[in-house]
């Protein structure tokens, strides 16, 4: 993971609070779309891995 | 007078006299009773010992005492018949005996009350014994029953220890100075204890150990020092200025050393206790640990569904809020050909061609001609 995982979800954070604002323009929202989307694989990714280990030991 | 009578000036008959008494009698012993008892300069004794008839003068030093001495006491004394120049006629002391069994007691008392107000006997000098002696000496006669019951007593129950033996004599004119000699010896060695042990006998056949010369020599000894003497019932000076006091040879064995068995069996008894003290702990660190374990696993699993159900809910609400939802209710969206939304038509009519995004494809249109 390139960035650490708090970082990523102060991210997506930032990302929901703007994309709820109605006074983000529509372009901006699709930027934080792809960009969410990309944090949210980033962040599935990780979880996961965390659930694997918790469950082998 | 005849002419076989000899003569002499005083001078040579003194000397004649002297000569002719120390062929035939170089020592006597001579027993009666004390009389006109006293010590000069603190140091030279002078006596008459007298019967129901005669009187003879005794000169000699403090030193051949064997303890207090007084007016009426009968005594046995060891000396040399001897005629000074000057002083008369006198019998020169080697050794006295205090003999009569009155005489004996008021000797045994009088010496116990001079060394008790020196403080011979003091509670205060009394050294305690090494608990586990290495090294000790033992003066005992090794003729004798309380030799023999003392070592083979020492020996079953400690084994490890190292006996230095002085053999004197316990009983009888040379025991004394035999003893003191053997504390002065033992002295001149490092020693944890000095053991003293003789066995029963009469009262008569203790008396070495109520010699003046004998308790001071115990008093003062180096090491801590260990007396038994005679039974239990019988207690002599000795004894009294010694640390401790066993009450016979066996006791004394028993009071110097530990048993070996006993101790090995409380040594078994404390490696059990530590082990299973540290089992004990060691278990307790274990459950310990297991329950960190536990605690950590439960508080990650919880971290992780927290997580996940935020995540869940930032990906609703990122698919709520996505600009592109319009397009499945059948609304397309106009934008440029590099990617930026028409939102007028005036925006429209400037672009030429836009793209129309709808929800399955995206078509190009151009301004009709």
């Amino acid at each position: 993971m390139k960035q650490a995982y708090s970082d990523l979800k102060k991210q997506l954070d930032e990302i929901i609070v703007k994309i709820q604002d109605p006074s983000t323009e529509i372009d901006d929202a699709l930027e934080l779309q792809k960009k969410a989307q990309e944090i949210i694989t980033e962040l599935e990714k990780y979880l996961q891995g965390v659930k694997t280990k918790l469950n082998k030991k | 007078m005849s002419d076989q009578t000899p003569a002499f000036g005083v001078s040579d008959f003194v000397a004649v006299f002297n000569q002719t008494v120390s062929s035939l009698y170089p020592e006597v012993l001579v027993y009666g009773e004390i009389a006109n008892f006293r010590i000069s300069r603190g140091r030279w004794v002078y006596f008459d010992l007298k019967d129901e008839y005669s009187s003879v003068k005794f000169f000699g030093s403090t030193t051949q005492l064997p303890g207090p001495i007084e007016d009426g006491m009968t005594v046995e004394v060891l000396g040399s018949p001897y005629l000074h120049p000057q002083y008369n006629f006198s019998v020169q002391i080697k050794s006295v005996q205090v003999t009569g069994e009155g005489s004996l007691t008021k000797a045994f008392l009088l010496l116990q009350r001079k060394l008790e107000q020196e403080g011979l006997f003091d509670i205060s000098r009394k050294r305690l014994l090494p608990e586990y002696p290495e090294k000790v000496g033992l003066i005992a006669s090794k003729e004798s029953a309380g030799y023999g019951d003392f070592i083979k007593i020492v020996q079953k129950r400690w084994p490890m220890i190292e006996v230095l033996e002085f053999d004197v004599m316990v009983q009888g004119a040379e025991a004394p100075t035999q003893i003191v000699k053997a504390i002065n010896d033992a002295n001149q060695l490092t020693l944890d204890a000095l053991v003293i042990v003789r066995g029963g006998g009469s009262r008569d056949d203790l008396v070495a150990f109520d010699d003046e010369r004998v308790v001071r020599a115990v008093a003062g000894s180096r090491a801590p020092t260990l007396i038994a003497i005679g039974h239990e019932r019988d207690v002599v000076l000795a004894e009294l200025a010694a640390d401790v006091r066993a009450s016979t040879p066996s006791n004394a064995a028993e009071v110097l050393v530990k048993d070996f068995m006993d101790e090995l069996q409380l040594l078994n008894h404390a490696k059990t206790v530590l082990k299973n003290t540290i089992d004990g702990f060691a278990k307790k660190i274990y459950d310990d640990i297991l329950i960190y374990r536990q605690s950590l696993a439960h508080a990650l699993q919880l971290k992780l569904m927290i997580s996940e159900q935020w995540l869940s809910r930032s990906i609703d609400l990122i698919k709520a809020h996505d600009p592109y939802l319009p397009l499945k209710k059948g609304y397309a969206l106009a934008q440029t050909s590099d990617g930026k939304t028409i939102r007028t038509a005036k925006q429209a009519k400037h672009a030429k061609i836009f793209d129309l995004v709808f929800q399955d494809d995206t078509i190009k249109v151009e301004e009709a001609k």
